[in-house]
């Protein structure tokens, strides 16, 4: 019987990883020349006017190959099929609209038309191009409400309709409405600074990593937060899952985006992950810190789909899902994502688990439930398999930590490491709040990356 | 799992909120409930369905847990809070309309915090 996969040579979802950048600087400088010039911008929460998602984080994410098969835009046939059956045209399963939407007079102002191609611009400076395949409309709330899905559809597990206090449903029903659809390429490397320049591990470089540290299994681990005990805790147990050994590492991988407000701010969800191995809570030899640009969905089994084709195409055997798995209020329920591993979620449009369907993923789902602290037994425990003392248990939770913080309590060691707090309390001085704020979400910039100059003449 | 019907807040004692207890309303000691090994002491206050509407209006960043628990609120929220728990003596809803009574204070003390700017 085969073993399975090696971590760092497990195939890219769809067979292929897709890389589409121009390393060369003067065949990038000759692409753009000509090409008619749009500035990106974030799309806007309408009632507010703060930035709820940029699509250049899409991009990046395409062009590098986090997507892949992705090698572009959705058109409306890729679209329709997604919303469907959350399958790609060929049949590759694919769980989210990815989708590049421009203001009906922005694109008048351009004069495009299908066939031609589009430089993408962003903080003035070129980017990428986009190829102008199809241009379409397509109703953005119903773009929305088939993502997400319905009580009606998934009984049991959509708890509750979405609407605008959703930030997933808020960003697809806030898109215009008019879509290009088409491949795109980088033509200009995004240049980050520190925290994320020295973790900035797109899929090959990942792959090259896992297979020089001589990694045979790697467990991902999804965040969004500053990591507390109870995190800590869950890697390590759900390392041990394995084959005939356990994990030999875990790949956190944070999603670095826009934000809601109260979150924690990005660099110190990257810092205080990082800290974990350079204080030796988990030895630098079993865990590495990267990221994604992606702005949440928020979308809890369907955006596990995403997750999970994310991290293979990074190069990961296994991946853990847990309570709550990238879920924002009482929309699904707490397991949504056990269930949809487990048997599948027909009224989401996965009939089967991802992985035992044709053309699924190939990275094996780790679930687990809650890591927690047990007075009776004097230590971290496991609630799905452990112990019984239900009424000596005191629960980890991300917000309490955060309550403690905004009320200048330092948590007790047992729920965040000394180290990691001193991380939080770093940014907090540095950049005035540990927190997204308004003052955050509106003068960081956006996306967090910065463009070398190109030559560039543009359409006259 | 549907919405709770009743929702609390979490007070957390460190010693300077302790030492406010032992001297001006002992009588809520027996209500401190401990976690993680009494590495943290705290009180709940009772919050009704209809407070947390309010709540969640004034500090849209606020949160519930799957178990009612109102979380992220402001510092100025909180420690107002707990000087209206010490004051009654109570834990029971009647706080927060005492807390409310104060509101535009608080929340003016509260925009001025990181996490509300």
């Amino acid at each position: 019987m085969p073993r399975g996969h090696v971590a760092g040579k497990i195939p890219p979802h769809g067979g292929k990883l897709v890389e589409r950048i121009v390393k060369f600087r003067e065949r990038a400088e000759r692409m753009i020349q000509g090409l008619p010039a749009y500035e990106l911008q974030p799309t806007r929460d309408p009632k507010t006017g703060l930035p709820i998602r940029h699509v250049a984080h899409e991009v990046v994410s395409i062009c590098y190959g986090f997507f892949s098969p992705l090698e572009g835009f959705m058109t409306r046939e890729e679209l329709e099929s997604v919303l469907k059956e959350r399958r790609l045209p060929d049949g590759w399963l694919w769980p989210m609209p990815i989708l590049f939407d421009i203001p009906e007079e922005d694109l008048k102002k351009l004069g495009i038309k299908e066939g031609d191609q589009l430089l993408l611009m962003v903080h003035g400076k070129p980017f990428a191009v986009l190829d102008v395949d199809e241009i379409y409309k397509y109703d953005p709330k119903e773009i929305a409400t088939k993502t997400f899905g319905t009580k009606e559809a998934a009984p049991g597990i959509v708890q509750m309709d979405f609407d605008a206090k959703h930030p997933g449903w808020l960003q697809y029903s806030s898109m215009t409405g008019t879509f290009i659809g088409g491949k795109v390429t980088l033509v200009n490397e995004p240049v980050f600074e520190e925290p994320y320049s020295r973790l900035w591990t797109p899929p090959r470089k990942a792959r090259e990593e896992i297979i020089k540290r001589g990694w045979r299994l790697v467990i991902a681990h999804q965040t969004r937060n500053v990591p507390h005990v109870g995190h800590e805790h869950l890697m390590k147990f759900a390392m041990l899952n394995g084959d005939i050994e356990p994990c030999d590492a875990v790949l956190v991988n944070a999603i670095i985006g826009v934000k809601r407000l109260g979150d924690y701010v990005d660099e110190a969800i990257l810092e205080g992950h990082e800290m974990v191995n350079k204080a030796g809570y988990i030895a630098p030899e079993h865990h590495m810190v990267t990221f994604t640009l992606w702005d949440m969905k928020y979308g809890h089994p369907v955006e596990a789909v995403l997750h999970a084709i994310i991290r293979q195409n990074m190069g990961c055997t296994h991946h853990m899902f847990g309570r709550d798995h990238a879920a924002v209020g009482d929309y699904y329920h707490p397991y949504a994502a056990h269930t949809l591993w487990k048997e599948g979620i027909p009224g989401l449009g996965f009939p089967e688990p991802p992985h035992e369907t044709y053309k699924g993923v190939l990275i094996k789902p780790v679930l687990m439930k809650e890591i927690l602290y047990c007075r009776k037994c004097g230590e971290l425990v496991y609630t799905g398999c452990w112990c019984n003392h239900k009424s000596e248990w005191s629960k980890f939770s991300g917000s309490f930590i955060r309550s403690l913080i905004i009320e200048g309590v330092e948590p007790p060691a047992l729920i965040m490491r000394p180290e990691v707090f001193q991380v939080v309390m770093k940014w907090w001085e540095k950049i005035g709040t540990p927190f997204v704020n308004k003052t955050y979400l509106t003068t960081r910039k956006i996306p967090p990356f910065d463009l070398k100059p190109m030559e560039y003449s543009p359409k006259k | 799992m549907s919405a709770p019907q009743t929702y609390k807040i979490e007070l957390p004692l460190d010693r300077r909120r302790m030492e406010r207890i032992e001297k001006e309303a002992p009588e809520l000691k027996q209500y401190i409930k401990e976690a993680f090994g009494g590495l943290l002491k705290l009180l709940e206050v009772e919050v009704t369905a209809e407070q947390w509407k309010k709540i969640q209006e004034d500090f849209p960043v606020a949160r519930t847990t799957p178990h009612g628990t109102i979380e992220q609120l402001p510092k100025a929220f909180k420690e107002a809070l707990f000087d209206a728990v010490v004051r009654l003596k109570k834990l029971d809803p009647s706080v927060i309309d005492e807390v409310y009574k104060n509101i535009e204070e608080i929340k003016k003390k509260a925009y001025e915090e990181p996490l509300f700017k």
